[in-house]
């Protein structure tokens, strides 16, 4: 199995609150996997931890078999992850352009390449095409979640996270949101999506966790955990 | 029914009792250093007024000096004999003939102090941010540009001299234990206590209905009053008083008094005093040029304020909190109390 | 010709303004730190072309320039860095102990007292610009600071180093997420407040004749106004708010009558104050810098 991230018995704590118990997750290249629970399980906790802006207390989150706990944001996603965080955090400021240039930040193989995959992003994403030049803080929620996705795909990751990327959107949005998502499949890289919106989040993915007050609760196949009684407690609080 | 915590009564305490026997000592056993202990009270008057404001809701003031200035010109104005008065100023009669001791004068003035922070703090308390801080340093400029100009009232670039020189130890001494008496006091009032919850965080305060601007208020009122008061008490310990005698040095002075002891609490301000306190004045010794043996240090003006300043960022950078934090000198005597009673 | 001296006044005190208000505001944009220090800088250029004078004109110059940035990289590297997680009051105590320091060691150095000093003198005096004569120094004050604001727009806008640092400025914590070095942006953004703060002091020297311990710190207090007027965080605003209150000090200054003149700057932040009630979050404010529930 080609493992590209590995994350075993994380620790995550914000003082005396923990936030993370023992949590432990992989992704393989090319697999889409989901992270379900409900408000406040740790979900965006576990991301931020694996890209580098929480510390761990204990834990080991490993890239490609390499241990990359402790190392800073930055050099984490010059190694190959990417998150994609909650809200979307698209430079308002800054033309699309701009904003998706900028994920090629951390790229060391020339223009040529990166403006390669610049055609290709665009080609995903049409919509981008059509408002190039225009400030991103102009674009619509989802047109802005696009513009995120597309960045962090510039930076041509081994891994990308996505938190939550249905919040705050229409259905039909999401709908082409998670389209994208698909397709990330074919290019290899290694999708971890977090969601509270388990309907497309198992419908996508191959593999899902559940994730609940910082503990797993259940992992399987995305259709076997839909039939899952875990599943279904962790959101309507059922007695387990 | 509300229940609140127990009051501290441990901090004013022991505070006072510490300063009191500060004040007992020197006066017995070295009575050269009186002048010193005197500034320091002074000090802690003004130090523990800024707190009251500060600490609480989590402003630096840049601009409590002024209301320093306006305690010890309104001070000297009052208490001066009317001869002087007539030499020096230029006031209407009425002001001219008056003549207040300073112990009378002692409330007028810091009364004064705190309508001027009743008049010009609204444009300060709305502000959020970092932006009120900046704020504050306009009142201190309008202070001093007033107090260097307006020849009749202040003397202008002219200091004036002969102020009844009534600040004894035993006055300072007193202010101090008032000081630290209404800080600690308001500290656990009801309002003190909302206006921390605005320190944490501005829009959760809000939304549970408190009302940022008018605690501020009062808080910024009642600390106009403690430094207006530490004006007085350091016009009449110095004697004569000028524009420049309270400016950016100190501002500077104090704000570091309050940030290295620790500016949420009472006893970090205090604290701060004693210890910035200690420094200067071992600095002023040294800086008159000593020799060690066969080392002999040269004199260098301005050698002091350097040192200050680095002991200053090197406090800051290990400890941002302050040498104390948050923690009031009662709750640890308690607690170490509770420990030893096991 | 009064009034276009008047005009020309103003305009040349809105642009120093303006650029001490960039200097400082360009600094707590990527850091939120409101950096007192900055007239140190200021001070620190100036002396420098103290020290060498009688050296040729650019010596001098470079010198001026490469003492204040690099004292503007040592304040970061050493106050600033270790404390970029604290609070903005803490922040803002240390740099005002870093401007204490700072203003004291040039005491120690050279002395409290003004000291004299002769640089660029074909600046002074008066160019004549058809009928009218105007002062040589403004003239080239606000075009070279027209120039520099292009070279900043320029900067900003289509050089990678500019765009990561708006990035920066706008989220902090995303412009990492990106792979935008932190400490690179910091760094040069107090890289970039020298150089305007060296720019500043070779106006100063040449309008005043002098350099004293002193010489950054009225400029940088007004620098804190005009940033706060323009809306801090903003750079457009910072630039905006120096030519607000340059020209407002200057309008002062004619139109008050004449025995109150002497409390321009008293009137001058009492309007301050005025306007802070009117519109505390200054001209240019961006709804995401209100705080997000």
């Amino acid at each position: 199995m080609n493992t590209m991230l590995e994350v075993e018995g994380l620790h995550v704590a914000y003082g005396a609150v923990t936030a993370l118990r023992g949590v432990a997750i992989s992704v393989a290249r090319g697999e889409v996997v989901a992270v379900i629970g409900p408000n406040g399980a740790g979900k965006s906790t576990l991301l931020r931890a694996i890209v580098g802006l929480n510390k761990p207390g204990e834990g080991d989150v490993r890239l490609n078999s390499v241990s990359i706990v402790g190392r800073s944001p930055e050099r984490i996603v010059a190694d190959g992850i990417c998150l994609v965080p909650e809200g979307r955090h698209v430079f308002t400021s800054l033309s699309v352009r701009d904003n998706v240039m900028l994920g090629a930040t951390t790229r060391s193989d020339g223009k040529r390449a990166c403006l390669r995959d610049l055609e290709k992003i665009l080609t995903l994403f049409p919509i981008l095409q059509r408002r190039y030049r225009q400030r991103a803080g102009q674009l619509s929620g989802g047109e802005q979640q696009m513009l995120a996705i597309a960045r962090a795909l510039m930076a041509a990751p081994k891994v990308l996270l996505l938190d939550e990327p249905s919040l705050g959107l229409a259905p039909l949005v999401i709908s082409a949101v998670y389209e994208v998502i698909e397709q990330l499949r074919l290019t290899g890289v290694a999708v971890l999506v977090v969601e509270q919106n388990i309907e497309m989040a198992l419908r996508v993915a191959d593999r899902a966790y559940v994730l609940d007050t910082g503990r797993i609760l259940a992992s399987g196949r995305a259709n076997e955990l839909r039939r899952m009684p875990e599943v279904a407690s962790a959101y309507f609080g059922g007695a387990s | 029914m509300t229940r609140k915590a127990p009051p501290d009564l441990a901090t004013p305490a022991i505070l006072v009792a510490l300063l009191a026997a500060i004040a007992t000592l020197t006066v017995v056993v070295a009575p050269a250093m009186q002048r010193p202990v005197t500034e320091a009270f002074i000090y802690i008057v003004i130090v523990v007024g800024l707190q009251i404001f500060s600490g609480n809701c989590g402003v630096i003031s840049f601009g409590h000096v002024a209301f320093v200035v306006v305690g010890a010109y309104v001070s000297a104005i009052l208490t001066l004999p009317t001869h002087k008065k007539h030499s020096m100023l230029a006031l209407p009669q009425a002001l001219e003939q008056l003549h207040f001791s300073t112990i009378e004068s002692l409330l007028v003035s810091s009364l004064a102090a705190a309508t001027v922070a009743l008049l010009i703090g609204f444009p300060i308390v709305r502000l959020r941010g970092i932006v009120p801080s900046m704020a504050t340093f306009a009142l201190l400029m309008i202070t001093h540009t007033i107090a260097l100009n307006w020849k009749a009232v202040t003397g202008g670039r002219q200091a004036l001299v002969g102020l009844p020189l009534d600040t004894t130890i035993w006055v300072a001494l007193g202010g101090a234990v008032f000081a630290i008496c209404i800080a600690v006091w308001y500290q656990q009032s009801t309002r003190g206590i909302l206006l921390r919850c605005t320190r944490e965080s501005l829009v959760a305060a809000e939304s549970i209905g408190i009302n940022v601007v008018g605690e501020r208020m009062v808080a910024l009122i009642i600390s106009a009053f403690v430094c207006g008061l530490g004006g007085v008490l350091f016009a009449h310990f110095l004697g004569t008083l000028n524009a420049n005698t309270f400016f950016l040095d100190t501002t500077f002075l104090v704000l570091s008094m309050l940030v290295v002891g620790g500016y949420r609490s009472v006893t970090g301000a205090v604290f701060g005093v004693a210890v910035l306190s200690m420094v200067s004045e071992l600095f002023r010794y040294f800086e008159q040029g000593i020799s060690i043996g066969a080392f002999s240090l040269p004199s260098l003006p301005g050698l002091q304020e350097v040192a200050l300043a680095i002991i200053m960022l090197a406090i800051l950078v290990a400890r941002p909190d302050g040498l104390l934090g948050a923690q009031e000198i009662g709750r640890l005597y308690l607690l170490t109390r509770r420990l030893f009673q096991l | 010709m009064n009034v276009l001296q008047t005009a020309l006044d103003a305009i040349d005190l809105g642009a120093i303004y303006a650029l001490a208000a960039l200097g400082v505001g360009l600094v707590f944009s990527v850091m939120r730190l409101i950096n007192f220090a900055h007239g140190e800088l200021v001070a620190v250029a100036g002396f420098s072309v103290y020290a060498l004078d009688g050296q040729p004109l650019w010596i001098r110059v470079i010198a001026g320039l490469a003492s204040a940035v690099i004292l503007a990289l040592i304040m970061e590297r050493v106050a600033f860095r270790p404390l970029r997680r604290a609070e903005p009051s803490t922040l803002l105590i240390t740099s005002f102990a870093v401007s204490y320091l700072v203003q004291h060691l040039i005491i120690v150095v050279f002395g409290s007292r003004p000291l004299g000093v002769s640089f660029l003198q074909e600046l002074s005096g008066d160019v004549a610009m058809g009928s009218l004569r105007l002062p040589r120094l403004e003239v080239v004050t606000v075009a070279a600071t027209v120039m520099l604001l292009v070279g900043l727009i320029v900067f900003f806008h289509r050089t990678p180093l500019g765009i990561q640092m708006r990035a920066a400025a706008e989220d902090f914590t995303m412009a990492r997420l990106v792979g935008i070095k932190a400490n690179r942006v910091i760094a040069t953004a107090f890289a970039i407040s020298g150089c305007l703060a060296a720019f500043l002091a070779f106006i100063q020297v040449v309008q005043s004749g002098t350099v004293s311990y002193r010489m950054g710190l009225d400029l940088v207090l007004m620098a804190f106004v005009s940033a706060v007027v323009g809306g801090i965080g903003s750079l457009v605003g910072a630039t905006l708010g120096g030519m607000v209150v340059g020209i407002t000090s200057v309008c002062l200054q004619t139109f008050l009558p004449p025995d109150t003149r002497v409390y321009r700057d008293a009137y001058l932040f009492g309007l301050f104050l005025v306007f802070l009630i009117a519109r505390p979050q200054g001209l240019i404010f961006r709804k995401a810098d209100r705080e997000r529930v």
